[in-house]
């Protein structure tokens, strides 16, 4: 099964990630730690543990996620699993062999897009095999109606491959002339964040969140309104407000990204008016709750991210660990826990068992959860401490980087606790794997047309 | 409508809901093909909200033109506009001669030149492009803001007969402002004509010292061709 | 109700549009600059790297260095000092424009301030307020200047003179900005410390030569070797507590050497139109000669380093 092969492999790259994660962290507050291999300096395992995370684990379990939603909501059978899960193959071997790039030196030097060449050309072809066969799903739909989740769906395929494929071109292939790098590296990563993991990422909110109480979602329109709000300002930007370009082009980021105010409040409001009268649910329903820590933590970190860009603002945390703490709050707030409660939905239907262990499932969701707010507040007091101590030049640098030391060991907490929680998700899939194997074999033969992938052939 | 064809639905979701409980759930196999997928109602985008959409927009227009510059390639974070780096840059003697020259015209001269140095046609001739402006030997081209002018005079290949005499400079303007006014104009629109010294205004205030400057005497252009220009 | 082909459309006008507004115009714009030429001889900037110093940049990259080091300044404004140059002959009329510029002090002051030359009657002062003071100034044989004076955290630390433009990474391929400040500003590392002993000491351990530094040690980057009779001329000169064990010592690799050339390399900020600075450049006056560590070259104590302007 193509998703479940996904789902094995991201929650794979998310341990990896995370443990590589945590050396660069431990690496912040000891440097010693583990410096004699060149391969394992800080600048080399921070970006391996983010490129991992990123497109090893979020990319991935998303497109996963996108599958079966597609999948489902168009009452068909996902089309070419086996190319799927070819390009799933492909798509891991690509995330080794950059992996295996950057920890050995080859990093490209531009952020988010470290890996190398050949890396990346081979991640742009698989994705191009999963994202092909995802659209002829989506165009062989038998459910001609349109349900909002697809919307993003669509718009998140067609989204990635474009602005992937122009910044490698300008940046790798034909690289343009100097600080028009960082201005495409910036359009680049905010198109990644702002839209491709927002779109995947409230897909699967705006589906799971009716589903489970079993209630419409509060307004179709307000969820389309914030999708066109979201494509049209939200793929600006990306200019931080003092990077070395003209005025005008980071005053036009800044300017586009207080526009998100708009689809965020526009979220918000849907979410919150979906939910008000059956918050009861969120007592019992681990999926539910997983989903709803990822909402919560999408709007926080729009909102500081609509914050950190004012000038003002920006004056204080540019360069400082505020930054780090959107794009953690992004990265395991957001889409590890909507990936979570993605998986635990989806799985069970998929493999037709139940999770062994619903004591795991909890305390995935507690170490999760504490582990996030472990890893994103530090930073983000740590940060503003450090930017005003860095924009007082009384206050020696040397005191400035001890005094955000504190705050980053509590972070590396907060990753060892994300790291446990992580773990239990993938002990439970592991243990579901084998069970299952056995009793979806059995079922293949009678099994009503589903809308899941071919069941045989589901290796892991 | 998009809910008709979930109709029958409703009623089985909260089961199914319940069934979405790992723990809850004994008996595999709940996911059937019947199952509902979720709609989504028709509550309408509240108003306030896209209010608050077109104030928002309206400020980042206001916040483009106050912050941005001028879209000006030059202008970069603690500066406002180019005039802002220009004031910012250290001037050179040049600049500030231009400066000055600058507005000692626009104070001036702009009343009947235009700040384009057009003039107006068949009244005030054009600076812009008059090859009396650019001739590299100013000995011309100072004797007119001294004394005046009046009469016929061809200009860029136009005849044009000046309606009222051009008003004297020579009592009112110092040399070093004559010469950087007429510098200005030497080197305005696109001009890249030699500046003009102090000393060469000294010089030829000298040779025309027994000209009144009243305004009674401006020069003819016939008058103004007869000075030699070529050394 | 099939929107398929809408948002298509609507995806990828959205797209288009933010990658006309944010990449296009942009690259259209100054997408394509070129060398100047600076000051008033024919230095053209920026100047192109030597091949030691581009290898050196390329294990840069390789290593990292820009997930905690900033390539970049910033300034968060200008102010404009007066300075006096010249008192001039016609002293008791330029005391009386002094204490016009200068309202609260004294006439005795006054005499004071222009006894010596040259001598900053208004400090940190606005450009209007500047050139009001010039005019008060305007004494035949007084001479003064106006000099600009940038303002901001970063320049006040010493990393640099002056905002960071487009202009100056012209040649960069990589560009690596970098956006944290886990450690100091590069920008003008090679100014700061243009000891290339001292660089090798401090990748080599940076605690060393830094107490309390969180920069990882890059050991890696050095070879530890039988040493022969006499050390070799590269060997690092380790301090007694951090010697090797007798007959090795410590001989930096080509890589190391690369890295430091690369680090040398980055030492000039000159001023232009869109980034003006002091035409007298403030004198990056530390470890400029010495051979020795210094320790605040590269924690970069604000009081070591530049007289604040304020």
């Amino acid at each position: 099964m193509a998703v479940m092969f996904l789902f094995s492999s991201a929650l794979i790259w998310l341990v990896i990630g995370i443990v590589l994660g945590l050396i660069s962290s431990i690496k912040l507050h000891g440097p010693g730690f583990l410096s004699q291999l060149s391969w394992l300096t800080y600048g080399r395992v921070y970006p391996a543990s983010q490129n991992a995370v990123v497109y090893g684990f979020s990319a991935q379990a998303l497109l996963g996620i996108a599958l079966w939603l597609i999948a489902r909501l168009g009452r068909v059978s996902l089309q070419g699993p086996g190319m799927i899960v070819v390009g799933g193959v492909f798509w891991n071997f690509a995330i080794a062999m950059g992996l295996v790039g950057i920890l050995t030196g080859n990093s490209t030097g531009y952020e988010w897009l470290e890996m190398p060449r050949s890396a990346s050309s081979l991640l742009f072809f698989s994705y191009a095999l999963i994202g092909v066969w995802a659209l002829i799903t989506f165009h062989m739909r038998r459910e001609r109606q349109l349900y909002v989740s697809q919307w993003y769906l669509l718009a998140a395929l067609l989204w990635f491959p474009w602005s992937y494929s122009t910044a490698q071109l300008l940046l790798v292939v034909s690289p343009v002339q100097g600080v028009m790098q960082a201005i495409v590296n910036g359009w680049f990563v905010h198109n990644l964040f702002e839209v491709w993991f927002s779109f995947l990422g409230l897909a699967g909110v705006f589906y799971f969140i009716p589903k489970i109480i079993g209630q419409p979602l509060h307004s179709r329109y307000l969820a389309l309104f914030a999708f066109w709000m979201l494509a049209f300002f939200g793929s600006w930007g990306g200019v931080y407000a003092d990077a070395p370009v003209p005025k005008w082009v980071s005053s036009l980021s800044i300017a586009t990204r207080v526009m998100m105010l708009i689809p965020m409040l526009a979220i918000g409001l849907n979410i919150q008016s979906t939910l008000s009268a059956h918050c009861a649910i969120l007592k019992t329903n681990m999926v539910l709750r997983f989903v709803w820590v990822g909402a919560i933590s999408y709007l926080l970190a729009t909102l500081l991210g609509i914050v950190g860009a004012l000038r003002s603002v920006s004056e204080v945390t540019l360069f400082t660990l505020y930054t780090n703490a959107i794009t953690n709050l992004q990265l395991y707030g957001f889409l590890g826990m909507v990936v979570a409660g993605g998986i635990y939905y989806i799985v069970p239907r998929l493999t037709e068992c139940d999770w062994p262990s619903t004591g795991l499932i909890r305390f995935h969701f507690s170490t999760a959860t504490l582990g996030v707010a472990l890893l994103v507040l530090p930073q983000l007091i740590g940060g503003v401490l450090q930017g005003i101590k860095l924009n007082d030049p009384q206050v020696p640098f040397l005191s400035v980087v001890k005094s955000t030391i504190p705050f980053l060991g509590m972070s590396t907490l907060g990753e060892l606790l994300l790291l446990v929680g992580n773990l239990a998700l993938l002990v439970n899939l592991l243990k579901i794997l084998p069970a299952c194997c056995t009793c979806c074999l059995g079922r293949v033969s009678n099994s009503t047309p589903q809308p899941k992938a071919v069941a045989v052939g589901g290796r892991i | 409508m998009s809910s008709d064809s979930k109709k029958p639905s409703r009623p089985a979701s909260p089961s199914s809901g319940g069934a979405n409980r790992p723990q809850a759930q004994a008996a595999p196999g709940n996911s059937t093909a019947k199952e509902t997928e979720p709609t989504a109602g028709l509550a309408p985008t509240p108003i306030w909200l896209i209010l608050l959409f077109a104030l928002l927009f309206y400020w980042g227009q206001l916040y483009l033109d106050n912050h941005a510059g001028g879209f000006d390639p030059q202008v970069y974070e603690p500066y406002a506009s180019v005039k802002q780096v220009k004031a910012a840059n250290p001037m050179s003697d040049e600049g500030a001669v231009i400066a000055k020259g600058e507005a000692v015209f626009n104070q001036m001269c702009a009343v009947c030149h235009q700040i384009s140095g057009l003039g107006s046609a068949g009244q005030f001739p054009p600076l812009a492009g008059s090859e009396w402006v650019i001739e590299p030997n100013p000995a011309r081209l100072i004797r007119i803001p001294l004394h005046g002018l009046t009469g016929p005079i061809r200009v860029k290949g136009q005849d044009l007969n000046l309606p009222v005499p051009m008003t004297p400079f020579g009592e009112t303007l110092s040399n070093p402002d004559l010469a950087a006014v007429l510098t200005y104009i030497r080197q305005a629109w696109g001009h890249k004509a030699p500046p003009v010294t102090p000393a060469q205004v000294a010089k030829v205030r000298e040779e025309t010292a027994s000209r009144p400057m009243s305004g009674s005497a401006p020069w003819t252009s016939d008058e103004l061709l007869k000075i030699p220009v070529t050394q | 109700m099939n929107h398929g082909p809408l948002i298509f459309l609507g995806i990828f006008l959205a797209l288009a549009a933010s990658w006309y507004g944010t990449v296009v115009a942009p690259l259209l714009q100054f997408g394509h600059q070129q060398q100047v030429t600076v000051g008033a001889g024919s230095t053209r900037y920026p100047a192109a790297r030597s091949g030691q110093a581009q290898r050196g940049k390329d294990v840069y990259r390789a290593n990292g260095c820009f997930y905690c080091h900033t390539s970049q300044v910033r300034q968060s404004g200008v102010k404009f000092d007066v300075v006096l140059v010249s008192a001039g002959t016609n002293k008791a009329g330029l005391i009386s424009a002094a204490l016009l510029i200068k309202p609260g002090i004294t006439a005795d002051e006054a005499r004071k301030l222009i006894e010596q030359t040259p001598k900053p009657l208004l400090q940190g002062v606005t450009r209007p307020e500047a050139d009001a003071a010039a005019k008060t100034l305007a004494i035949p044989d007084v001479k003064f200047e106006i000099i600009l004076v940038p303002v901001g955290g970063d320049v006040e630390r010493g990393w640099g003179s002056r905002v960071s433009v487009a202009q100056d990474y012209l040649y960069e391929q990589p560009l690596m900005l970098g956006n944290q400040r886990i450690g100091p500003d590069l920008t003008t590392i090679g100014a700061r410390q243009r000891s290339a002993a001292s660089h090798l000491l401090h990748l080599y351990n940076p605690q060393m030569t830094v107490k309390g530094s969180t920069m990882p040690p890059y050991r890696f980057l050095f070879e530890k070797r039988k040493a022969g009779p006499r050390p070799s001329p590269d060997a690092l000169q380790l301090p007694a507590e951090y010697a090797v064990e007798k007959g090795f010592e410590i001989v930096p690799t080509e890589k190391a050497q690369a890295l430091v050339a690369y680090l040398l390399s980055l030492d000039t900020q000159l001023a232009l139109f869109e980034a003006p600075m002091p035409t007298a450049p403030k004198q990056p006056e530390l470890g400029a000669s010495t051979n020795q560590t210094s320790a605040a070259a590269f924690t970069n104590t604000a009081a070591a380093n530049q007289p604040a302007p304020k």
